[in-house]
């Protein structure tokens, strides 16, 4: 139960920190999840702004494309993003320390889910994060890391070494 | 969770992502399997590739020999390049950043020297395709004096990259094109300084998009007879550069494109005391930086700085930047190079096909 107030008049009022609370949407991911967010936090994402804006969502925005676990990711970025009196540099070295703890899987589903929601410092950011970790690699480590399994003949593929042969020069010969 | 990470992803959004890494790794990932190397091999991806790489420059080093390769021009990061002497009209079409280049079959007369034809090389504004366009014009002349007396033949073909073969299109007036002069390609035209049949200095424009030529008027220049100079492209606008002062070099820039009354005589800048006097060299600014500086070229010979703000002009030292095997600057990363294709190269085959 919340406390009830009452102003010098007597009448009940909620409090201000309530009252800001209660500017709250639920974001429901594929799962079931809901999650609670401020909707000045949700409104950094183009596309939940547009869906608050036509209010067909009644309070509760139903996101299909992103499952629980990356959509209570996408919130801790939001919710920081959107946090007052949070410098551009707290803002950096958050989003580093964000991202730097994610496996390849992990930014692949934040980078679809930073697309689907429309929210571009993020998609960039990750974007940028999947193929820093991709240069100089070999080809070995980009399939195991994506998790590929190669079509090619082994014909086919010392063909295209061959026709390109000078791009190989210097990769990474660690498959790690 | 075993299955492949990208198969989630749209296509366009693979694309998004790759077309961020640098050339090599690019090339490397054409290994990865079929469907990447399809998708990196597709113009959607070569267009994300080269939205995302900054401008640069290319030095190429000419074969002392008699069919060495002369430069033609380049639009989209693909550079032209033709065979003068024992093969003449030998044309090539290649991507610098990746290497891939392919030849272009020989138009139906090849003129040998001293008959000339003038090239120039663009892309369409619309439809994006990219042409090779070939111009003649027999001149005929008085034979001591070389002055004009009649153009009796005219003939312009086109080669649309992907196509196979060239075409003839309609020539446009006749005028008398400069057979050293290289098509200058801007805002999806393509144009030559050019003089009409009173010797007065005129701009032929070609439509890629429409293949029709128009003529508009060049800035108020010496008679051609006395100017030295070409048509080249400086920022955004049309800029024609006189070199036949002994101490100055006037560069003019046409400020609104396609406005006639814009041109203005832009800089004059003082020649170096080394290159004063008489020359017979073409200067081509190549490029006009933030702070209003220019970068030019002498002929294919050497590179100046020009400081607008200090007034000095500076050789830059080509010998130094020429590290690379045959005359290449090195530009495998599109991302770090500071020397590079001008525009920069997009790493799809897609514009070579």
């Amino acid at each position: 139960m919340a406390p009830k107030n009452k102003n010098p008049n007597g009448e009940n009022v909620v409090p201000e920190v309530q009252q800001k609370k209660t500017q709250a949407l639920i974001l429901k991911s594929s799962d079931g999840e809901e999650f609670s967010i401020s909707k000045s936090a949700a409104g950094l994402s183009v596309a939940i702004k547009n869906m608050m804006e036509d209010d067909c969502a009644g309070g509760v925005i139903p996101l299909p494309l992103v499952d629980g676990g990356t959509l209570a990711r996408v919130i801790t970025y939001l919710n920081k993003h959107a946090e007052d009196g949070a410098s551009d540099e707290d803002k950096r070295k958050f989003d580093e320390e964000f991202l730097s703890g994610m496996e390849v899987d992990v930014l692949c589903d934040v980078a679809l889910a930073g697309n689907y929601l429309d929210i571009r410092g993020l998609f960039h950011d990750v974007c940028q994060r999947i193929v820093n970790g991709m240069k100089n690699k070999s080809v070995e480590w980009v399939r195991k890391t994506f998790r590929i399994e190669s079509d090619f003949t082994a014909e086919e593929e010392e063909q295209i070494k061959k026709e390109y042969a000078w791009a190989w020069e210097g990769v990474d010969s660690d498959a790690d | 969770m075993n299955q492949e990470l990208f198969t989630n992803l749209p296509s366009e959004l693979i694309i998004n992502i790759l077309s961020r890494l640098p050339i090599r790794t690019i090339i490397s990932c054409k290994c990865v399997c079929k469907s990447w190397l399809n998708l990196l091999d597709t113009p959607e991806f070569a267009r994300s590739h080269f939205s995302r790489s900054v401008p640069g420059l290319i030095l190429w080093q000419r074969q002392r020999d008699l069919d060495s390769e002369h430069f033609e021009g380049s639009a989209n990061g693909l550079v032209c390049f033709r065979k003068l002497g024992q093969h003449p009209e030998t044309v090539h079409i290649c991507n610098p950043i990746t290497r891939d280049y392919i030849q272009l079959p020989t138009p139906g007369t090849i003129w040998y020297s001293p008959t000339t034809v003038t090239y120039g090389f663009g892309a369409s504004k619309a439809s994006g395709q990219h042409k090779v366009v070939r111009i003649y014009h027999e001149c005929i002349r008085v034979p001591d004096t070389h002055e004009l007396l009649g153009i009796p033949k005219s003939e312009c073909w086109v080669y649309t990259l992907g196509t196979g073969s060239w075409r003839s299109i309609a020539p446009g007036p006749k005028l008398e094109y400069n057979s050293r002069s290289i098509g200058a390609f801007l805002n999806g035209n393509l144009h030559w300084l050019v003089a009409d049949s009173e010797g007065f200095a005129r701009i032929s424009c070609l439509d890629l998009e429409t293949e029709v030529f128009s003529t508009f008027s060049a800035p108020d220049l010496p008679e051609m007879s006395r100017f030295l100079g070409g048509l080249t492209v400086l920022g955004d606008c049309l800029c024609v550069c006189d070199n036949a002062s002994d101490d100055e070099i006037v560069i003019w820039l046409m400020k609104k494109y396609g406005v006639e009354k814009s041109w203005t005589k832009e800089f004059v800048i003082r020649k170096l005391p080394d290159y004063a006097g008489e020359s017979y060299e073409v200067v081509y600014p190549i490029k006009i930086f933030k702070d209003g500086d220019i970068m030019m070229a002498w002929e294919d010979f050497h590179l100046f700085y020009h400081s607008i703000k200090n007034k000095t002009t500076a050789s830059v030292d080509i010998a130094a930047l020429q590290t690379a095997e045959r005359g290449w600057i090195k530009n495998q990363d599109p991302t770090q190079e500071e020397i590079r294709v001008r525009p920069n190269g997009s790493p799809g085959k897609s514009g070579l096909d």
